[in-house]
C-alpha cells in the first residue's frame, strides 16, 4: 500500500470491533475484568460487580470470585460472554464515601471527580478476549464521633484506618471544630433536575426541582458549578461534615491538588464534639469541650504508638478541646507527640499557653493549660482582630460607608460560607461585642450566660446553694431565712463531700486508664478541671474554696476574663516586663522558634489598590500558614512533596 | 445684609462658585489620595515620593513643605527614590516602569510585569524587582532572569506582606525578607526551581546583585519577616510579627546576634534546658523602655549612614533606635499618637510606607488612614527625632 492511494477509511488505533460489523452480528467472545483498590493501590473488596450496559441497550450481570490470579483472598468481577463493543460499567454501591475516582486499563489511565461516574457509569470498551480493568476508589472519609456516649472503641481509629494514613505518608491530619456546630450529616451528589411548572394567576414558570442519589457525598463539590438553583447545603453537607469537605478540600488544594486527578487526595480525621449549646450558653460548650478533649487523649497516643505523624488544627473553641488533650498528654509526659498545632482564631484566653497555673484568671481554673506545650513540637496562632466573634472588629482603612456596613475578615467570611448560622443570637452578639467576652457578663435573664447557668446546671441536684432576703419574702409562708441559709448550707456540705469523692475514686482509676492509652473516666462534679489527668484531694479541696468565693458573688467573677488568643494573639502577655503580665516563658518559646503567632488582621490591595477578594486570601494563607510548615518542615500531609 | 452693588452679583457669585470648586478640588485630592502604601526619600533629604492607595503618586518638597501630584494611575508599590540622585522610580497601570527626574523629565522606561516593590541602583543598571508570588528578576526586557523562583508560597496574598527588598549601596548586595526562615543549604536547593512548591527561600536571604547568586541565608525569624541592609553593605538587621529581632554581619553570615527584647533583654541560646525562665534573659544594659513600644516590627531602616537604625513596631507610635553591632536599644523616640501612624492596625502590607534617607536623617512615615505623612529629623549627634511636618 502506497502512502498515495486513498483509503475508504482511516487506519484507527481502537480495537476491532468498534467498527465493521454491529454487536449482534459479532461473536459473543469478550470478557472484562474488574478489580477494585483505594489510591493507595491497597485492593477493596468487591461484594457486588455492578452492570455492564452496552451500546445498543443490552444489560449484562457479571459475577463476583476470588481473585486466583493475583490473590485469591481478594475478589474480582467478572463479565463472560459479551460481543465487543462500548459499555457503560455501572459501578455497585460501595462503602459509603468510597467514591470512584479513576479507571486503569493496559492502555489508558482515567481519572474523574468523584460522584460524575453515577449517571453516566464509565465508558469501557470490550474486545474479544479478555480486558482487565482497575476501578480506583477514594478511602472513605473519618468522623470520630464524641458526641454519644458510645464504646472507647469508637473513639479510635479502625485498623483499615490506621493502616490508610502508614501507607499515605505515615502521617495524619486531625481538624477539631469550632463553638456551634451540630454534628450534622453529609451532602448529596446531584442526580438531575425536574422542572415542575409554577402556576400564579394566568402566567406558568418552571421550578428546577433538583434529585439526589441516593449515596453520599463525603467531598466537596463546585456547588455553583453543578446548578444555580440548589442549596449549597444539600452538596456539602451541615454542621461537622460541612466543616470537613470544606477543611478537607482546602487543604489538600493548599499542598498542592489540582482539583482534577484525586490519586493524592488525602482523607483528615474529623472529629465531632457537641460544642453547640446554644449562642450564648458558651460556659457549658468549655465544659463540654473539655469532657471532649479527654476523649481524644487514647486517640493521639493511638496514632503515636502507630508511628504516625500527627498535625493538629483547631478552630476557634476546637482549641480547647485541644489544649485539654494535650495538657493531659503534657502530664503523662508524652513530649512534642504533636509535629504542629495550629489553633486558628482560638477562643481560649491569651495565656492559655503559658507553664505557670497561677496565671489563669479563670475563678475555676480552667483558663491555662499549663502542662500543653510539652505534647507538641510548634505551636501556631493564627489570630485575626477583624473576627468580630472573638472581639469586637476593629476599623479597618476602608471608607466610612465601607466601615459602617463592616464585614468581618477574610477568614469570618469563609466561616460563614462554610456555616450558615440559623441562630440569630450569632449575627447579633458578633456584630454587638463579640460572644467571647459575654461569656461572664451577667444578662437579663432571657439571655442564657454568665457562669450561673451552667454551674447550676453542674449541680443541679445540690440547689440551692444560695439564698437571699428577695426569696425569703418570696418563700412559702412559715419558711423564713434561717431555713433557707440551712438548707443552702446542707446542700454545700453534701456537695464538699461529693466532689472530694469523686476525686478519691476516679483518681487512681484516671491514671491506671491513661497509662494504658485507654479512655480516661469523665469528671462530672469536677467537669471544670477535666484538662487534668487526675485531680488530687488537694486540687479538689482547692476547687471546692474557688467555688465557694464564686457563689459568695453571685457566680459573678471577680476579674474581667483575659481577652481571646484568637483576637489580641500574645499581645497582652508579651509587653510589659515589669507587669505582671509579662511572662518569661511564652516569650523564650517565641525566641526559639516554637510558639508562632500570625497577625492576619490588615487588608490586602492589589499592585492596582484593588482589595484581593477574601475567598483568594483564605486559600493562599492557609498555603503559606498551615500547609508550608506541614509539607516543607514537618511530618508532610498526605504523600505531597 | 451686605450691601453689594446689582451689578457685582455676577462677579460674586462667579467668585464664590469658584472658590467653592477650588476648595473641593483640593479637599477631595486629600481626602481622596488615600493611605500611602509604598515611598522613598531622596538621598538629599529633601524630596519624598508617595505612592497611594488610589494610585496617585506625589512627590514631596520636604524643605519647602508643599506637594505634588505628579500622576494619578502609580501602581501602589512602586514609589521608590533612585539613590544619589533627585528622581524617583515607579510604575504605572499599564505596567510600564519609569525613573523620571523630580521635573519631569524621563531618565530610563520600560515595560514589565506589575511589580509587588522593585529597587535600581544609582547608575540604573541594576534592577531587581518582586512579582505577586514572591518571585524576583534582575533586569528587564530581553536581559530579564529570575533570580528566584522556586514555587507559588509564600506569596504575597498568602503571607500578607511584600517579599521586601533592599539594595546595599557601597557594596553589590541585596536583601529579601518576606517569612520566616529557612534552614537548607543554598547548594542544595536552587533558587530557580519550577518544580518546587513550597519555596526556600522565603526568610531573610543575602544575594550578589551582580550574579544574582544567594550568598547566606539567615536563620531564626518567624512569621512576617523584614530585614534591611546598611548603606555600606556591612550588616543585616532582622525583626518580625513575632518580637524577634536579630543581626549579622555580612562578612560573618554564619554568626547569628540576637537583639534585646524591648522589655525582656537578650535571650541567651546557649543556656542548658531547666533554669528559671527568668534567666534566660540578659538585661544587663538594657534601658528602660517607655509603655506602648512593640517589638512586633513592621519594618527598620536606616537613619544616619551605616551607623543607626529605627524599628518600628505594631500598633506602636514609639520607634527604637539601635546602633549597628550593638543588641542594645539606644533610645526611644515618640512618633506622636496623632495623626496615627502606617504602624497601626497590622497594616505589614504597608511596610513600605515608612522611608529614610540615611545621609540625610530623614524619616517619612505615612498615616494609618488618609494621604498624608509625617517628616521627621535625626539628629545624630543630640540622638534626637524631631518631627518636622505633619501633612494629613
Amino acid at each position: 500500500m502506497t502512502t498515495a492511494t486513498t483509503l475508504p477509511f482511516s487506519p484507527s488505533s481502537e480495537p476491532l470491533g468498534s467498527h465493521g460489523a454491529p454487536d449482534c452480528c459479532q461473536g459473543a467472545s469478550a470478557e472484562v475484568i474488574v478489580r477494585r483498590q483505594n489510591t493507595l493501590g491497597q485492593r477493596l473488596p468487591i461484594i457486588s460487580p455492578g452492570k455492564l450496559e452496552q451500546d445498543s441497550g443490552a444489560e449484562y450481570s457479571g459475577t463476583v470470585e476470588p481473585d486466583h490470579t493475583q490473590n485469591p483472598e481478594q475478589q474480582l468481577a467478572r463479565f463472560r460472554e459479551l460481543s465487543p463493543g462500548r459499555f457503560q460499567w455501572l459501578s455497585p454501591d460501595y462503602a459509603e464515601g468510597e467514591h470512584l475516582i479513576g479507571v486503569n486499563t493496559i492502555s489508558q489511565e482515567r481519572r474523574f471527580a468523584p460522584g460524575s461516574a453515577l449517571n453516566e457509569g464509565v465508558e469501557l470498551t470490550a474486545v474479544d478476549g479478555k480486558r482487565e480493568v482497575t476501578a480506583i476508589h477514594l478511602p472513605p472519609p473519618v468522623v470520630i464521633n464524641l458526641r454519644q456516649d458510645t464504646d472507647p472503641e469508637q473513639d479510635l481509629l479502625t485498623l483499615a484506618q490506621l493502616d490508610y494514613f502508614r501507607a499515605n505518608g505515615n502521617n495524619a491530619l486531625v481538624f477539631v471544630h469550632g463553638y456551634n456546630v451540630p454534628h450534622g450529616d453529609w451532602g448529596r451528589f446531584l442526580k438531575g433536575e425536574d422542572r415542575i411548572p409554577d402556576w400564579h394567576g394566568n402566567g406558568r414558570s418552571f421550578r428546577q426541582i433538583p434529585r439526589w442519589h441516593p449515596q453520599k457525598a463525603t467531598v466537596w463539590q463546585d456547588a455553583e458549578a453543578l446548578s444555580a438553583s440548589i442549596d449549597t447545603a444539600d452538596v456539602h453537607g451541615s454542621g461537622v461534615h460541612d466543616w470537613a469537605v470544606n477543611m478537607e478540600y482546602r487543604l489538600n488544594e493548599a499542598a498542592g491538588f489540582d482539583g482534577e486527578n484525586w490519586m493524592p487526595f488525602s482523607r483528615i480525621i474529623n472529629i465531632s464534639w457537641p460544642g453547640d449549646t446554644g449562642s450564648t450558653d458558651f460556659m457549658q460548650a468549655e465544659l463540654n469541650a473539655m469532657a471532649a478533649g479527654r476523649r481524644m487523649v487514647p486517640l493521639l497516643q493511638q496514632l503515636q504508638d502507630a508511628g504516625i505523624a500527627v498535625n493538629l488544627i483547631t478552630h476557634s473553641l476546637g482549641a480547647r478541646v485541644a489544649l485539654t488533650a494535650l495538657n493531659i498528654l503534657g502530664i503523662l509526659g508524652k513530649q512534642n507527640l504533636l509535629d504542629h498545632l495550629f489553633l486558628w482564631q482560638p477562643a481560649v484566653a491569651d495565656n492559655a499557653l503559658t507553664n505557670d497555673a497561677s496565671r489563669d484568671s479563670h475563678p475555676l481554673g480552667l483558663g491555662v493549660f499549663p502542662y500543653a506545650y510539652k505534647a507538641a513540637k510548634q505551636i501556631v496562632v493564627l489570630h485575626s482582630k477583624n473576627d468580630g466573634i472573638l472581639g469586637p472588629a476593629s476599623p479597618t482603612d476602608e471608607n466610612w460607608w465601607q466601615a459602617l456596613v463592616r464585614h468581618a475578615s477574610p477568614v469570618s467570611a469563609a466561616i460563614r460560607d462554610i456555616v450558615a448560622s440559623n441562630d440569630a443570637m450569632d449575627e447579633f452578639l458578633g456584630y454587638v461585642h463579640g460572644a467571647y467576652d459575654k461569656k461572664w457578663w451577667t444578662f437579663p435573664s432571657f439571655l442564657d450566660n454568665g457562669f450561673g447557668p451552667a454551674i447550676e446546671s453542674l449541680y443541679s441536684d445540690y440547689l440551692p446553694l444560695a439564698f437571699n432576703a428577695e426569696q425569703a419574702d418570696r418563700a412559702r409562708r412559715g419558711y423564713p431565712l434561717q431555713q433557707l441559709r440551712q438548707q443552702a448550707l446542707g446542700n454545700w456540705q453534701r456537695l464538699e463531700q461529693d466532689i472530694l469523692a469523686e476525686a478519691q475514686s476516679l483518681r487512681q482509676h484516671c491514671i491506671d486508664c491513661l497509662r494504658n492509652g485507654e479512655r480516661p473516666p469523665k469528671y462530672m462534679l469536677l467537669a471544670p478541671l477535666n484538662h487534668r489527668a487526675s485531680i488530687s484531694m488537694e486540687a479538689a479541696q482547692e476547687y471546692v474554696e474557688r467555688l465557694k468565693a464564686l457563689a459568695l458573688n453571685n457566680w459573678r467573677p471577680e476579674n474581667a476574663p483575659r481577652p481571646a488568643l484568637g483576637y489580641v494573639g500574645f499581645e497582652g502577655v508579651a509587653k510589659d516586663q515589669d507587669s505582671p503580665q509579662f511572662d518569661p516563658f511564652i516569650s523564650r518559646n517565641f525566641d526559639q522558634g516554637k510558639f508562632l503567632v500570625l497577625d492576619q488582621t490588615g487588608w490586602l490591595l492589589s499592585h492596582s489598590g484593588m482589595k484581593i477578594p477574601s475567598d483568594e486570601v483564605f486559600e493562599k494563607s492557609y498555603t503559606d500558614a498551615i500547609m508550608k510548615p506541614i509539607v516543607r518542615e514537618g511530618a508532610g500531609f498526605g504523600r505531597y512533596k | 445684609m451686605v450691601a453689594i452693588n446689582k451689578r457685582h452679583w455676577p462677579a460674586f457669585i462667579f467668585t464664590t462658585v469658584a472658590l467653592i470648586v477650588i476648595i473641593w478640588v483640593i479637599v477631595i485630592q486629600m481626602l481622596g489620595a488615600g493611605p500611602v502604601m509604598s515611598s522613598g526619600v531622596s538621598d538629599s533629604g529633601r524630596y519624598a515620593i508617595t505612592a497611594h492607595k488610589d494610585n496617585s503618586l506625589i512627590l514631596w518638597d520636604l524643605q519647602n513643605k508643599k506637594w505634588q501630584i505628579m500622576h494619578t494611575n502609580a501602581n501602589v508599590y512602586s514609589a521608590q527614590f533612585i539613590p544619589d540622585a533627585h528622581a524617583f522610580l515607579w510604575q504605572d497601570l499599564n505596567d510600564k516602569v519609569t525613573a523620571e527626574t523630580i521635573e519631569g523629565r524621563n531618565l530610563l522606561t520600560f515595560q514589565h510585569f506589575p511589580t509587588y516593590g522593585h529597587a535600581i541602583s544609582s547608575d540604573l543598571k541594576t534592577y531587581l524587582s518582586a512579582d505577586k508570588d514572591w518571585n524576583i528578576f534582575a533586569g528587564f526586557g530581553e536581559s530579564r532572569e529570575p533570580v528566584l523562583q522556586d514555587g507559588v508560597s509564600p506569596s504575597f496574598t498568602g503571607s500578607g506582606k511584600l517579599l521586601n527588598l533592599a539594595m546595599a549601596r557601597q557594596q553589590n548586595l541585596f536583601l529579601t525578607s518576606g517569612f520566616g526562615h529557612d534552614s537548607a543549604p543554598i547548594a542544595e536547593y536552587p533558587p530557580v526551581d519550577k518544580e518546587r512548591r513550597f519555596s526556600r527561600y522565603s526568610g531573610v536571604t543575602l544575594w550578589d546583585a551582580k550574579t544574582g547568586k544567594p550568598i547566606a541565608k539567615f536563620q531564626g525569624n518567624s512569621a512576617k519577616t523584614h530585614a534591611t541592609i546598611s548603606p555600606d553593605g556591612q550588616w543585616v538587621v532582622s525583626g518580625d510579627e513575632n518580637g524577634i529581632g536579630l543581626y549579622w554581619n555580612t562578612n560573618e553570615p554564619s554568626k547569628r546576634h540576637r537583639l534585646a527584647r524591648y522589655y525582656g533583654g537578650i535571650f541567651q541560646d546557649d543556656l542548658p534546658e531547666g533554669l528559671p525562665d527568668q534567666d534566660y534573659y540578659n538585661q544587663s544594659e538594657l534601658i528602660q523602655a517607655p509603655k506602648g513600644v512593640s517589638n512586633k516590627t513592621i519594618t527598620q531602616t536606616f537613619i544616619h549612614k551605616s551607623k543607626y537604625y529605627l524599628r518600628f513596631g505594631n500598633n506602636s507610635h514609639i520607634a527604637a533606635l539601635f546602633r549597628t553591632g550593638s543588641p542594645w536599644p539606644v533610645k526611644y523616640f515618640d512618633l506622636g499618637e496623632s495623626p496615627e501612624l502606617v504602624t497601626y492596625g497590622s497594616q505589614y502590607s504597608r511596610n513600605t510606607a515608612i522611608a529614610t534617607s540615611p545621609e540625610a536623617g530623614v524619616l517619612v512615615m505615612g498615616h494609618r488612614s488618609g494621604g498624608g505623612i509625617s517628616v521627621y529629623q535625626f539628629d545624630h549627634e543630640e540622638l534626637t527625632l524631631e518631627r518636622a511636618w505633619v501633612e494629613q
